[in-house]
């Protein structure tokens, strides 16, 4: 008699810390349901062939001057299409000087760049291929070079029937891929789902907290993780960022673009710049606020966290990566 | 009883109750059969669709497992290929998915399948739409991502293992429902033949009932019949006819049987006799020849099994031949000549006591098998019992009825010197028989062997002379007859000639008995004559051929015939044969051979009577039948120049004939003195060396045609 009503004790007990929870992040959950389907609306009709040759030019190297790098290398499948380093070396041996952004789900974002320079993706691959510190890649010499090559020549009058190998349709063919390199199923979207085991109770706890108390929602929303908008997080920098191109927006001094949060744990370091190694310093890094300046964002709040919430975040931030990794090479024409 | 029951054929009895019921097996079987064929019909057809619908969904779980792979691999986007070439190939998974799922959805098995199917294409659907989009097929602003292809074959794949269970499920019972209905219909099969075959038993043991039990009681009645009991009460009548029919049979046979038995018993008292007298002498009630042969072996046997101990147990075979006795029955009857051999029966059982067997072989010969125990003497000891049964037998025989005095001629063979078995014996003992027989009478012989080879060479001339008369060996020889009156050759006598190529010239006197002993005397007779018309037939017609012809030719009636045909082929008058018989002929058979002569004279052919004045001579013969001639035995003419008795017998027989009025021969003329005489005593013809000796046919016509001269020269 006294272990059951110990018994009913404990139960009451836990309906009353979850059951609410549940209930209150049922219309919560509803925000972050992850689309289906890739929206190709108002950019170049999807074909897969236009797709395959895109993902064949992604790793063809020969879109570099010396024919040493390719979109892969940098962006590499295995990390989240970022490099494991802070800050990546590229041609003549110098270095970037931000952090490699992640291709993950760039269909659902605009603009790119950290900095937003670019509207679209067609736009953004030409940055990287023919920056001298990067790829260092001349277009002329890619198409002239491209144009020897048969299958492409073939592939492209495929896709391209009007006019073949153009820079144009690389970089078409470039951005179709790069809109199908979506982030895989997770833990996460089971549990939004309604698959209540999909993830653990520290990493619902830890997802509490996310849209709670650690306020990172405000600016990682949605299925994708974030606002695509520009924000100063209060890194110490001498970086503008988005205030290049936005002088007269005092917050847009020292803001970069909301990365999403996808396989988030692949791709370390973090930050623009790749400053902190690990999710635990971003945390600490967002609890203090950084430094207090003009352009930091509003929504640079303080909030503390004890060791065992930061463990619940960091278990949650992991139930957003993909179940399965995927990275086959494409077969290249010569 | 018999007309109350109507009698049907036993055929019918048996054939309408087992018609009856097979008409009812075969309609029940026919039903269950029609049943059984539907049950399985509707069995294959369930398993047919089963099977199918099984097939299908497999097929169904392949393509679109390959169909997965296949938009996987495109989705990879590790080689380009043209849109053309996904797009046949996705069609072709879609056709093949689609028209399978078509061909699911109108199999019957099940209505569950159906609904299933129709969920299935839904999921299908939306994946193929998706799948469309994704590959490029379809233009679309939402591209579906990898995740939202799986979610969606996934659907596909888990309606497609749900179809395939209730497909499996759906299956497995409805082919186990339609299998039950099967089992019931085998078992109602089963019952239904159970009951049949038990109704078919009791109509068979029915059917049985009604024959087998007449039959058994018609049977009991005939075991009762053919163990001999006559005395059986004849069964009811009944309503089958054959047994009906079987019982008038039995009537019939006990009658039958009652009759066989009487005549069983009779003849068994007539085998009783005949055994008896087929072992037994019927006169002297002694053994017979038989019983006196089997003894003989018997003792040859038992001694020949003893040899090596005690040597040949040596014994004496005595044939006994009494002389004499045949006149006694021609004088005192049968019933004296029977009492004789009984009288002599007993002297010879007296004469031998226990030392033998007697038996009488025949007629008046009678045979001993004498014994005395001793092996050295017997010889000697069968010879002293031979004259004692001679001076026994000598002894004459009276009774009221008869008187005579008879003789025994003994032939002895002892065993084994004289032969080995009783054929040997007897004919050892035979062979000195006639050796008694042919040295006067009343006296005993022993067996010599040189009679052996005597009787050998004569078996083998035996032999020969019949080769020889089947080849025609015989050569005529002509001797003239002299016509006395005038010298002239009257005719010939025809004398047989036999060149034996070992022996030579054999002469007549020894194959003519062959000849008659082996009843060849009409062949050889046949052959010489013809022979000896065919020399004769240019010869002048007046010659005479003087043929002789057996005893036994004279008894056959056909003979006058044969030789009137054989006289015929050679176109000669029959008043140009003169046949000679000698009396013996005529003792033969009286009657018979005086019709022969009558014949052969009423044809024109001359008969002579042989050899006349010796034999019986009995000159009643004249008186009975009438001869042309009398042919005077040579042995009188031969010695009438030196004997006057002889020559005074031919004169008186001579003189004889005369007064009779018959012409006469006179046989054996060797001499002009014999000739004088003759000729003065009237003879009308003579033969002999005088005038000539048999010749050969070529010669007696040189003869014809020199004769008068010779004889001219010679007288």
């Amino acid at each position: 008699m006294k272990f059951s009503l110990k018994f009913l004790v404990s139960v009451l007990v836990l309906c009353c810390v979850v059951g609410p929870s549940s209930a209150a992040n049922m219309d919560e959950l509803k925000k972050y349901k992850r689309p289906l389907t890739i929206p190709f609306d108002g950019v170049t009709p999807y074909s897969i062939q236009l797709a395959t040759l895109g993902k064949m030019l992604f790793f063809d190297p020969r879109l570099s001057g010396a024919k040493n790098m390719s979109c892969a290398s940098c962006h590499n499948p295995s990390f989240g299409y970022e490099t494991p380093v802070d800050l990546v070396v590229g041609a003549n041996n110098s270095t970037v000087d931000r952090h490699v952004p992640t291709l993950l789900n760039m269909a659902w974002v605009s603009p790119h760049f950290w900095d937003g320079r670019s509207k679209s993706l067609e736009e953004q691959a030409v940055g990287p291929i023919t920056s001298p510190i990067e790829m260092n890649g001349n277009f002329k010499t890619i198409i002239s070079e491209f144009r020897m090559i048969p299958d492409y020549v073939k592939w492209f009058n495929i896709v391209f029937p009007e006019d073949g190998v153009t820079q144009k349709n690389i970089l078409t063919a470039l951005a179709t891929y790069e809109r199908t390199i979506v982030s895989g199923w997770s833990p996460f979207d089971r549990w939004v789902d309604g698959n209540e085991h999909a993830i653990s109770l520290g990493a619902k706890r830890g997802f509490e907290l996310f849209t709670g108390k650690a306020g990172c929602s405000n600016c990682h929303t949605g299925w994708n993780f974030t606002d695509n908008s520009f924000h100063d997080t209060g890194l110490n920098t001498s970086d503008i960022g988005r205030a290049k191109y936005e002088p007269d927006n005092l917050k847009a001094m020292h803001a970069f673009k909301t990365p999403g949060l996808r396989n988030t744990i692949f791709r370390a370091p973090y930050m623009h710049n790749g400053s902190l190694p690990t999710l635990r310093r971003v945390i600490t890094h967002y609890e203090v606020g950084g430094i207090k300046r003009t352009s930091r964002s509003r929504k640079m709040e303080h909030f503390s966290l004890t060791n065992g919430e930061r463990n619940d975040l960091v278990s949650f931030i992991k139930t957003l990566t993909a179940e399965k990794q995927e990275a086959s090479l494409p077969v290249l024409p010569n | 009883m018999s007309m109350s029951i109507s009698t049907a054929s036993l055929r019918l009895q048996i054939i309408i109750p087992l018609f009856f019921v097979i008409i009812a097996g075969v309609a029940v079987t026919m039903l269950t059969a029609t049943m059984a064929a539907d049950g399985q019909r509707d069995l294959s057809r369930i398993v047919e669709q089963a099977l199918n619908a099984r097939a299908e969904s497999n097929t169904l779980s392949i393509e679109i497992g390959k169909l997965e792979k296949d938009v996987g691999d495109f989705m990879d986007m590790t080689t380009f290929i043209p849109t053309e070439t996904i797009s046949w190939r996705f069609h072709t998974r879609d056709i093949t998915v689609s028209k399978t799922l078509t061909r699911l959805s109108q199999n019957l098995l099940s209505d569950e399948i159906g609904d299933e199917v129709e969920k299935l294409d839904g999921a299908y659907r939306k994946w193929r739409e998706s799948i469309k989009v994704a590959l490029g097929l379809l233009p679309a602003k939402f591209i579906p991502t990898s995740e939202m292809l799986s979610r969606e074959h996934d659907e596909v794949a888990a309606f497609t293992k749900r179809l395939n269970l209730l497909v499996t499920v759906t299956a497995q019972s409805k082919t186990k429902a339609a299998t039950q209905v099967l089992n019931d219909i085998t078992k109602m099969e089963l019952a239904i033949f159970g009951i049949g075959g038990l109704i078919g038993m009791l109509a068979c043991w029915y059917v049985a009932r009604r024959i087998s039990d007449p039959i058994m009681g018609v049977t009991s009645i005939m075991n009762v019949l053919a163990n001999g009991a006559t005395n059986i009460q004849l069964p009811e009548r009944h309503y089958a006819s054959e047994i009906n029919s079987i019982i008038d049979a039995l009537e019939i046979f006990r009658n039958n049987a009652i009759e066989l038995a009487e005549a069983h018993k009779e003849t068994e008292t007539a085998r009783s006799i005949a055994h008896s007298m087929s072992r037994q002498d019927p006169l002297t009630n002694g053994p017979n020849r038989r019983v006196f042969t089997e003894h003989i072996e018997k003792l040859t046997k038992a001694s020949a099994t003893r040899t090596s101990s005690t040597g040949l147990n040596r014994f004496a075979v005595l044939l006994i031949d009494l002389d004499r006795f045949k006149p006694i029955n021609d004088i005192y009857g049968h019933a004296a000549g029977d009492f004789v051999i009984c009288q002599v029966a007993e002297r010879l059982q007296a004469a031998i006591q226990t030392n033998g067997v007697v038996a009488r072989l025949g007629g008046d010969e009678f045979g001993i098998v004498f014994s005395n125990g001793h092996i050295s003497n017997i010889r000697k000891s069968a010879e002293d019992l031979a004259a004692q049964i001679v001076k026994l037998i000598e002894s004459p025989i009276h009774s009221d009825i008869v008187h005579a005095e008879i003789s025994a001629s003994i032939g002895i063979a002892i065993y084994p010197d004289h032969g080995a078995n009783a054929q040997s014996l007897l004919r050892a003992a035979d062979l000195a028989m006639y050796h008694v027989k042919q040295h006067g009478r009343a006296s005993h012989s022993v067996f010599n062997p040189e009679l052996d080879a005597k009787m050998r060479a004569t078996a083998q001339l035996e032999s020969d002379a019949r080769e020889a008369v089947r080849n025609n060996e015989f050569v005529p020889y002509f001797q003239p007859v002299i016509n006395i009156e005038d010298s002239s050759i009257y005719g010939f006598e025809v004398l047989a000639r036999w060149q034996h190529p070992e022996q030579g010239f054999v002469p007549p006197d020894r194959f003519i008995p062959i000849m008659e002993q082996f009843d060849l005397m009409n062949d050889f007779t046949s052959n010489i004559l013809r022979k000896a018309c065919e020399a004769a037939r240019h010869w002048p017609k007046n010659i005479k051929l003087a043929v002789n012809i057996s005893a036994g030719e004279v008894c056959d009636p056909s003979t006058p015939m044969r030789l009137m045909s054989i006289l015929n082929e050679y176109d000669l008058q029959p008043t140009r044969l003169e046949v000679e018989i000698t009396e013996t002929a005529l003792v033969k058979n009286f009657e018979t051979a005086k019709s022969v002569i009558f014949a052969l004279r009423q044809a024109g052919i001359r008969v002579l009577l042989d050899d006349f004045g010796t034999g019986y001579s009995s000159l009643s013969y004249l008186k009975e039948l009438t001869v042309d001639c009398l042919k005077i035995d040579r042995s009188f003419i031969m010695t009438m120049d030196q004997n006057r008795e002889s020559k005074n017998i031919v004169l008186s027989m001579l003189s004889l004939a005369q007064s009779l009025d018959l012409d006469t021969v006179a046989e054996g003329v060797e001499s002009a003195l014999v000739h004088d005489e003759i000729s003065q005593g009237n003879a009308t013809f003579g033969q002999g060396y005088f005038y000539g000796k048999a010749v050969p046919a070529d010669q007696a016509v040189k003869l014809l045609d020199t004769y008068s001269e010779k004889l001219a020269k010679i007288g």
